[in-house]
């Protein structure tokens, strides 16, 4: 298609008359940029808005990153097509681009909502609709209500001192009382409409750069577990940006589930973190985050689940602690799978109670989607107080073979996410096994075990024209990453962080630690893009891609990766002598 | 190498920083002696971005005694270029700009021997430019890749481009063919590791 042709198809100023395109394509410039090189950057993204017309680009803002493909739009002056960010070329890619007032002169207002996928970078300060409502610290709930049913706000923010001037300062913010506060700390406790609202009000309040785009705004409120986050420019509260505003801007959003979590509809969950999930992935937000989102809504899910069964079995006589491990406690499972946990008490001699409650959250997690482990990593098998949790781990990291070996395998990557007992102690079991370096070349042994499926002459190696990306890519770089950081005595527990952390203590060289981070990060994707193919189409996912159903940019890529995932694992091998061992 | 006519010295800047004017021309036929010109079109590659507000663009009346021909190339019939400006008026058009940069061409073997006798019936001294055909460009890459893939490297325009990965142009005429060919340029600028235009020159110049 020539470029005139290509801009009318695309739209992605929205539609133009023929002399607006003719202007357009008058002005137009064409740029090509191998892959890996950067497209452009902060400055340039500000002066020129792109098209992506071949290729794939991959943008980042703000710690946000997006995978933009053929006739996306990014770039373009402050705020428009989410401008200033970086851009890198993750194929050979084409792309054409006007100087910023050439589009901003034909550009339909509204055209960037609507039609560029590239919505979950947009600045959060394009979603504020108005200026911030607040009230004195000394006001009431009363009169707190009556103002945000005035203005007809979900939330109002409390001041120390009314603001002199014009704006409103953050130094000035004393915290936030939401129409949630009213409902559950006042009207549901039977208190008055005279509480002052400073006795009812979250604080310290939470806050939210102007620039940030919105996908990191929704992290940040799943993180945070909040449901209004203030805007703030240059020192100043310039209005509220909500959940609400979010769910609107993207279909399926995380925080839609999640407000669908905390009024208690869990059972189509599995169904609807998976189209969640998709939505991400296809509005272009990068695999680690979609992670990062899923992990957020999967906790709740649990917190919600361990909350039902308390009604249930009534609650815990001593402190405990529910624990995720596996993929899920390293943040990196997005479809539920099997069931990966186990319970921590805080001493013996509860065992009846926890057995029911075990079982009571083993059912509810089930009937949201997650079936038992058929290996038995469940808490209903593996209960144990404390002080046995400590006694076990030091014992499988002594003598880290056979069983034990497949034990720290599931129960390293341990994650807590319901009760209140910290774990502390194992922690510190965990970070002393750098020094036991024996134990740690067991390990070791077992991750440079796994066979990459590579040829000769780094050609794909595939059964039945299928590669099995957990076996062949994930799983070693998962496996290498957790015994290095182990050996930096590091608490990380996601593969990207660990293998950070691997880098920053000098088990492994940067290069390589992006390289095997770049490599799992295209492995969970691929594997993650071909899972929910297989539940649209009515399959049951699995772990394989098929090599003809890949294009040819991905052959490479997955090429490459296998490549990095085998090189992490050769520097395992020479630092723990590993050609010795056989 | 008539491209030896400019300084080598000249030749020895970063590519990117030379202007090149990638041409295309729409034939009455393919024997450079006797073909008439019909179209003529030129874009520029400034900083290695191909700036498509610059493309010169436009159809040419032949004159008397034109053998039409090629039609089945370019799909023009003679009403369509009736009213066009005479070559002499496009050729002062396109000498301006030929004389800037580089002057690159994809399959040179009609275009440049033609354009030149074009130049020489107008009484126009040929631009001292270097030429560089995107074809021995693609020669180049060819010889490079050959013992790893073992395949060959197409050469006609449309199946080069997809060969690089460069989307298709379906509609064929000089305007398009000449951004097609710009585009084709830069990317085999970049592909073959370009330092200098002297490298491209040495790669792909022709005579």
């Amino acid at each position: 298609m020539d470029p005139i042709g290509f801009v009318r198809a695309a739209r992605p100023f929205g539609d133009l008359t023929e002399r607006e395109l003719a202007h357009l394509v008058g002005a137009l410039e064409v740029v090509y940029v191998p892959r890996g090189d950067r497209v452009a950057d902060r400055v340039a993204s500000s002066q020129y808005v792109y098209l992506v017309r071949k290729g794939a680009v991959r943008v980042e803002k703000d710690g946000t990153t997006a995978h933009l493909e053929e006739a996306e739009v990014f770039g373009g002056p402050d705020g428009t097509f989410c401008a200033p960010l970086e851009a890198w070329a993750e194929e050979d890619s084409l792309l054409y681009r006007w100087p910023a007032h050439v589009v901003e002169a034909v550009r339909q207002r509204g055209a960037v909502e609507g039609e560029v996928r590239s919505g979950v970078l947009v600045p959060v300060e394009q979603l504020v609709r108005r200026a911030p409502v607040w009230v004195p610290l000394d006001a009431t709930c009363q009169q707190a209500a009556q103002r945000m049913a005035q203005e007809g706000v979900s939330s109002v923010l409390v001041v120390r001192q009314p603001p002199a001037g014009e704006g409103l300062p953050v130094s000035a913010l004393a915290g936030i009382l939401t129409d949630r506060d009213l409902r559950i700390k006042v009207v549901a406790r039977g208190l008055g409409g005279d509480v002052p609202v400073a006795h009812v009000m979250s604080s310290p309040v939470h806050t939210v750069d102007s620039t940030t785009a919105t996908f990191s705004a929704v992290l940040r409120m799943l993180e945070l577990g909040v449901h209004h986050l203030p805007v703030v420019r240059d020192g100043f509260v310039v209005g509220m940006v909500t959940d609400t505003d979010l769910v609107r801007l993207q279909a399926h959003s995380p925080l839609f589930l999640l407000k669908r979590l905390e009024a208690g509809e869990v059972g189509r969950y599995a169904e609807e973190v998976a189209q969640t999930a998709g939505a991400l992935l296809g509005a272009g937000v990068d695999v680690a985050q979609v992670c990062r989102a899923v992990t957020q809504l999967h906790d709740a899910l649990c917190r919600r689940v361990v909350a039902d069964a308390h009604a249930r079995v009534g609650p815990a006589p001593v402190p405990y602690a529910w624990v995720v491990c596996g993929s899920e406690g390293r943040e990196e499972q997005v479809l539920p799978t099997d069931q990966d946990n186990f319970l921590v008490t805080a001493q013996d001699g509860h065992e009846a109670f926890f057995a029911a409650f075990a079982e009571a959250v083993a059912e509810g997690l089930q009937a949201a989607g997650f079936p038992p482990c058929p290996g038995g990593y469940m808490a209903t098998r593996w209960c144990l107080p404390l002080r046995r949790w400590a006694e076990e781990f030091h014992r499988w990291l002594s003598d880290p073979q056979g069983e034990s070996l497949l034990h720290l395998q599931v129960f390293l990557d341990f994650r807590r996410v319901a009760g209140t007992l910290s774990l502390e102690p194992l922690e510190q079991v965990v970070q002393s096994a750098r020094h036991a370096p024996v134990a740690l070349a067991h390990m070791a042994r077992s991750c440079v075990g796994f066979p990459v499926p590579l040829g000769p002459f780094r050609g794909l190696r595939s059964r039945h024209g299928k590669v099995d990306l957990k076996g062949g890519l994930v799983a070693p770089l998962v496996c290498v990453a957790r015994v290095m950081a182990l050996a930096a005595g590091s608490r990380a527990r996601n593969t990207f962080e660990r293998l950070q952390a691997a880098a920053q203590a000098g088990l492994v060289s940067r290069e390589d630690a992006e390289a095997a981070s770049d490599a799992l990060g295209f492995g969970l994707r691929l594997r993650l893009q071909s899972q929910l193919r297989a539940v649209r189409e009515g399959r049951r996912p699995d772990n394989e891609v098929a090599v003809a159903e890949l294009s040819g940019w991905e052959v490479r890529r997955l090429r490459e990766s296998l490549w990095a995932a085998r090189q992490l694992q050769e520097v395992l091998r020479r630092r723990y002598h590993l050609y010795l061992w056989g | 190498m008539r491209a030896s006519r400019v300084a080598t010295r000249e030749l020895r800047i970063p590519w990117r920083e030379a202007v090149y004017w990638c041409v295309d021309l729409e034939t009455t036929g393919l024997d450079p002696r006797r073909a008439r010109i019909l179209a003529v079109a030129a874009v520029p590659v400034r900083g290695g971005v191909v700036c498509c507000g610059e493309l010169f663009s436009t159809r040419v009346r032949p004159g008397r005694g034109a053998v039409w021909g090629g039609a089945e190339a370019h799909h023009l019939v003679p009403q369509d270029v009736e009213g066009s400006p005479p070559v002499e008026e496009v050729l002062a058009q396109l000498d301006r700009r030929l004389r800037e940069g580089v002057l690159v061409v994809h399959a040179s073997q009609v275009d440049v021997p033609l354009l030149r006798r074009v130049y020489r019936e107008c009484g126009r001294a040929w631009p001292a430019v270097p030429v560089v055909d995107t074809v021995r460009l693609l020669h180049r890459l060819e010889q490079r890749v050959r013992w790893l893939t073992g395949g060959g490297v197409p050469v006609d325009l449309e199946r080069a481009r997809v060969y690089l990965g460069l989307p298709g142009y379906p509609r064929h005429d000089a305007a398009h063919d000449a951004v097609a060919t710009a585009e084709l340029f830069v990317a085999l600028a970049v592909r073959l590791g370009a330092r200098t235009v002297e490298d491209l020159v040495r790669w792909g110049g022709v005579g």
